[in-house]
């Protein structure tokens, strides 16, 4: 299924003084989930201000929804909605009238109940939310912040590290609600993020940068296949001693899809898990050599991540 | 919809810049300014020529107030507005804001205004009271003459507002640009209140009556009918230009800063902290 195209980045180029924060990026964006990612400094926060028209691109050309980011700004800012890295908001308000003034800035007429339920939504306990924001933890400040980025029906809502300064269950709680959000209410996402396992399981379309550059873009399993490894294998890497002669064993096994030795250990790509896992102490054994660790290699989005960084 | 927009921002601003210490510190600093200048009415003078005479005290009570009050006014604008411009870009407040479809043009003129007003309406009201201390017996010719102090001391607000923005946008940084901005603004008030008559010299004085925060004064002067005090210059600017020309002036001096700033940051500026 091809999606639509809903923004579109052309070789663009911004400077700030001697960094050059974007290098020609150019990329695009879908309906549907996409995840922005790359390590710190790649240029994701750069890129989505770019796109809200905040900052002005040195050269190139930036478009969301069809408007130029820089000129047109005000038509994107009616479509979007955004959750920054730093959280900012009016400390002596409460939640709720921080909600309500942002509410009325988007022109949108939300009643009090409807805004509690929001913040109901974003999981902000109800004692909260007559509270002053500047009494708020980090976590709850990300959650008010949410709630204004969905304030007013957006097409598209761009999320800058969402999870950054939540504890893992809560970092569940957010994707999962932004996997409904986009089922049931057809809201489109960007979210940037430099923790790769949590976007894996989400995400439709994938933009991986590096350096303010476009390394790869596109579904998970179309960017794995382009890196020579296959989907559908599980990889581990086998710590033995001596390497050698457990690889020249393991060679002619069946479950044995590829095999590679790297830094000293091995990595394997498996085709039966459960196999393998029978065979290779057998295989230590006729080999004589001693094992000193197995685990499942990393997930499959670091591995395209680290391939394409490589790559370059 | 947009000024409805604007209000709601407005009423926001308002209460971010004037939250709690900073009105009460404001209203004490401007007081003990203009406390100085009451001063009795104590002529005495022929019956027939009494309204003529208490109505020049009290229009000279109104011009002394109200410069009095220029330096509290010229410090609290200038640090008021570096600190709100700056703080709001330093902390990401004005990157949210600006996220959302609220225009440039509207974030700069809610963010000036919330400073200037309340200062500009807060010197009219201390104004009208230190000059009623005195000439309580004619309270409506009291305000009719304070009102005049309402648009002088707003042109004077928006020439070092517009210092406190050029140095909040330079800076941009909270700390830095309020030291900045209270010295810059400090330094245009000192430049511009070298008294007249111990300087000496026409030039001199037609050099001052130029600057933004002396024009003004004379503006003010103008406005109440007062004679200049340096009788010995009769040929200054002071003397032969109208109070329409120090209009003017005063409006001149108000945009200079301001109206660059404004297309500054409504075409160029980037908000990228
Ligand atoms: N305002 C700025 N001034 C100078 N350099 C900046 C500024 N903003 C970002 N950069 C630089 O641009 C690069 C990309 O930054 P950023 O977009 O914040 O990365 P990310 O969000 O991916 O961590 C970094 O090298 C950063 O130092
Ligand atoms: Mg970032």
């Amino acid at each position: 299924m091809c999606r639509e195209v809903i923004g579109e980045f052309k070789s663009v180029t911004k400077r700030f003084g001697a960094t050059t924060a974007l290098d020609e990026l150019s990329l695009d964006i879908h309906r549907g989930i996409n995840g922005l990612i790359g390590h710190n400094g790649a240029g994701k926060t750069t890129a989505i201000r770019l796109s809200l028209g905040l900052i002005k691109p040195d050269d190139g050309c930036a478009k969301l929804f069809g408007f130029d980011c820089w000129r047109d700004s005000m038509s994107i800012r009616n479509k979007v909605g955004v959750l920054y890295e730093k959280l900012a908001f009016y400390d002596n308000m409460s939640g709720l009238e921080q909600l309500r003034l942002m509410a009325k800035l988007k022109g949108a007429s939300d009643s009090v109940v409807k805004l509690r339920k929001l913040l109901c939504l974003v999981e902000l306990d109800e004692g909260a939310h007559d509270r002053r924001v500047g009494g708020y933890s980090a976590g709850m400040r990300q959650r008010l912040g949410l709630a204004q980025a969905l304030l007013g029906k957006p097409e598209l809502v761009i999320l800058d590290e969402p999870t950054a300064n939540l504890d893992p269950l809560n970092r569940t709680k957010i994707l999962e609600l932004v996997t409904f959000l986009n089922k049931e209410h057809n809201i489109s996402f960007l979210i940037s993020s430099h923790i790769l396992p949590e976007l894996e399981k989400i995400c439709d379309n994938f933009i991986l940068m590096n350096k303010g550059k476009l390394l790869r873009q596109g579904k998970l399993e179309q960017m794995l296949s382009k890196t020579s490894l296959s989907v559908p294998f599980v990889k581990f890497v086998v710590r033995v001693h001596p390497v050698e002669s457990v690889a020249t064993f393991l060679e002619g096994e069946e479950c044995v899809e590829k095999l590679s030795i790297i830094d000293g250990s091995l990595h394997v790509i498996v085709k039966d898990v459960l196999l393998f896992k029978q065979r290779l102490p057998l295989l230590i054994g006729q080999a004589k050599a001693s094992l000193d660790e197995v685990k499942m290699a990393e997930s499959d989005l670091e591995t395209v991540f680290k391939s394409s960084v490589k790559e370059v | 919809m947009s000024l409805r927009v604007g209000l709601a921002l407005l009423k926001a601003e308002l209460d971010k810049v004037w939250a709690r210490p900073i009105l009460e510190i404001t209203v004490a600093f401007m007081a003990t300014m203009a406390i100085f200048m009451v001063q009795p009415f104590t002529e005495i003078v022929d019956h027939s020529k009494f309204s003529i005479v208490f109505q020049s005290a009290l229009a000279g009570s109104v011009s002394s107030t109200v410069a009095s009050l220029l330096l509290p006014l010229v410090i609290m604008c200038g640090v008021l507005m570096a600190l709100s411009f700056a703080r709001d870009y330093e902390s990401g407040l004005m990157l949210s804001i600006l996220s959302v479809p609220v225009s440039r043009k509207m974030f700069f003129a809610v963010k000036f205004f919330a400073v200037v007003l309340p200062l500009a309406l807060l010197s009219w009201i201390l104004t009208t009271f230190f000059v009623g201390l005195t000439f309580y017996s004619s309270p409506w010719l009291v305000l009719q003459l304070s009102f005049y102090a309402l648009p002088v001391t707003f042109l004077s607000l928006m020439f070092c507002g517009g210092i406190g923005v050029l140095v909040a946008l330079l800076v941009k940084r909270s700390i830095p640009a309020v030291l900045t901005s209270l010295l810059a603004n400090f330094f245009f008030w000192f430049l511009t209140n070298i008294d007249t008559l111990s300087s000496g010299g026409d030039s001199y004085a037609n050099y001052l009556c130029l600057t933004p925060y002396k024009g003004a004064l004379v503006f003010l002067n103008k406005l109440l009918g007062l004679a200049p005090k340096a009788i010995s210059m009769t040929d200054t600017l002071e003397v032969t230009l109208s109070a329409g020309a120090f209009g003017v002036l005063a409006v001149f001096w108000a945009c200079v800063l301001v109206v660059p700033m404004f297309v500054y940051f409504c075409r160029r500026f980037e908000i990228c902290e």
